[in-house]
């Protein structure tokens, strides 16, 4: 039996033209992720919405919901 | 025309700010927060990186204010898309296409090596040299010819910014450990023999590194002996270069480059060959910002800025990969 983990992160009340910025910023490195782990950023009405889903080893889920989480902080800041 | 580039490819978070005219170029400002592991460790990307993005909004605003410029003043974005560890590469890629997208300001994606190299041909004045790049992420030889950087000789494991800093770790200094090194090998002339490896016009510092390691009870002759022996290697490798490249000037940057030891044993190289000798500024020696806003105001002048979608970050990106077209 492999373990499903579903993460889903929203972050509220952003703009459509702040939302587009950080999607696109970091959309180009969600690549070569572990085999198992994937990402899905989505721009809905006025939310940042973070779909993450792990399969099996739960090793890397976390360090990557963080260092999204770090990237997206940084994003908003420096547009700020 | 100006660029505000952005590096972070390992220990250095930096932004800067750089204009080109018709004359040349002018850094208008050039900032940098250094992540510093503790006494006797080596970097730990991870760490690096968290370090960068807590620093990030803060230098990029010193960075504009320095440069009395407000963001809209910028024509175009570069960073550094590698070589260089992926947590700490992401963090310019991500304020690099944050910035370009919400304020709509082309993207350039630059080559760290080639970075360093611009940057050095700007400020020395240096036309068509034999390039020596030594830093802790790159030991090569490099000519542009045909439009690539061509590589005549590099290492084939350990760099020499690595060999001097995993050595000084060993004796339980912080990194980066070349300038103490440097220090405590001007105390002695009491040479202790180390392997030396020359393969073809490569050089291979890791049995270098071991054997040095057996002798550091005596810091000063270990880091006198170590510094002589991997110079002298690297003395072999430019000279053959040079001799075989027919170039008139030889350009050494990167970190190492800061080394005055290594600098006496180059110029008496050039004095043989009869080329001109020029050395990086120390200050711009080493990761800037400042390499990667002007290698970025060359690419405009040869292409559009990239699709964001179309931006990378590369931890293996060889110099010799990328098309010269400015």
């Amino acid at each position: 039996m492999s373990l499903t983990c579903r993460v889903q992160i929203a972050i509220n009340n952003i703009s459509e033209k702040k939302a587009k910025a950080v999607q696109s910023a970091l959309e180009p490195d969600n690549v070569d992720f572990p085999e198992g782990l994937s990402l899905e950023i989505e721009n809905i009405d006025n939310a940042l919405v973070f779909n993450f889903q792990s399969t099996g080893s739960m090793k890397k889920l976390i360090p990557t919901i963080d260092e999204v989480l770090a990237h997206v902080q940084m994003a908003l800041k420096v547009i700020e | 025309m100006i660029c505000l580039g952005i590096e972070s490819t390992a220990h250095t978070f930096s932004c800067a700010i750089v204009q080109k005219n018709k004359k040349g170029g002018k850094i208008l400002s050039d900032v940098r927060k250094i992540y510093r592991p503790p006494e006797g460790q080596g970097i730990h990307p991870r760490e690096a990186s968290r370090h960068h993005i807590e620093n990030s909004s803060d230098v990029l605003l010193e960075c504009l204010k320095k440069a009395n410029l407000k963001i809209s003043d910028i024509d175009i974005i570069s960073y550094a898309a590698g070589p260089g560890l992926g947590p700490c590469l992401r963090v310019a890629g991500v304020i690099a296409r944050t910035v370009s997208s919400y304020y709509k300001i082309p993207i350039y994606p630059v080559n760290h090596a080639i970075g360093h190299i611009e940057l050095g041909k700007l400020l020395t004045g240096a036309k068509d040299p034999l390039v020596l790049l030594v830093s802790g992420g790159h030991t090569m030889l490099a000519a542009l010819k045909q439009k690539k950087w061509r590589i005549f000789g590099e290492t084939l494991d350990t760099t020499l910014g690595q060999l001097l800093d995993q050595f000084g770790r060993s004796l339980g200094f912080a990194s980066p450990c070349g300038k103490k090194i440097e220090d405590l090998a001007l105390e002695s002339e009491n040479y202790v023999s180390l392997p030396y490896v020359v393969k073809g016009n490569d050089v291979s510092f890791s049995g270098l590194l071991s054997a040095a390691k057996k002798i550091s009870s005596n810091q000063k002759d270990a880091c006198y002996s170590l510094q002589e022996t991997a110079f002298a290697m690297i003395g072999e490798a430019t000279e053959r270069a040079l001799s075989f490249t027919e170039k008139k000037e030889l350009l050494i940057v990167g970190g190492v480059s800061a080394n005055k030891r290594l600098s006496e044993i180059l110029k008496k190289i050039c004095q043989r060959q009869k080329c001109k000798f020029f050395v990086s500024p120390i200050e711009y020696a080493g990761d800037c910002g400042s390499q990667i806003a002007w290698t970025g105001l060359l690419e405009a002048t040869a292409k559009k800025g990239a699709k964001l979608d179309e931006t990378f970050v590369r931890q293996s990106w060889r110099l010799d990969t990328v098309e010269i077209d400015y």
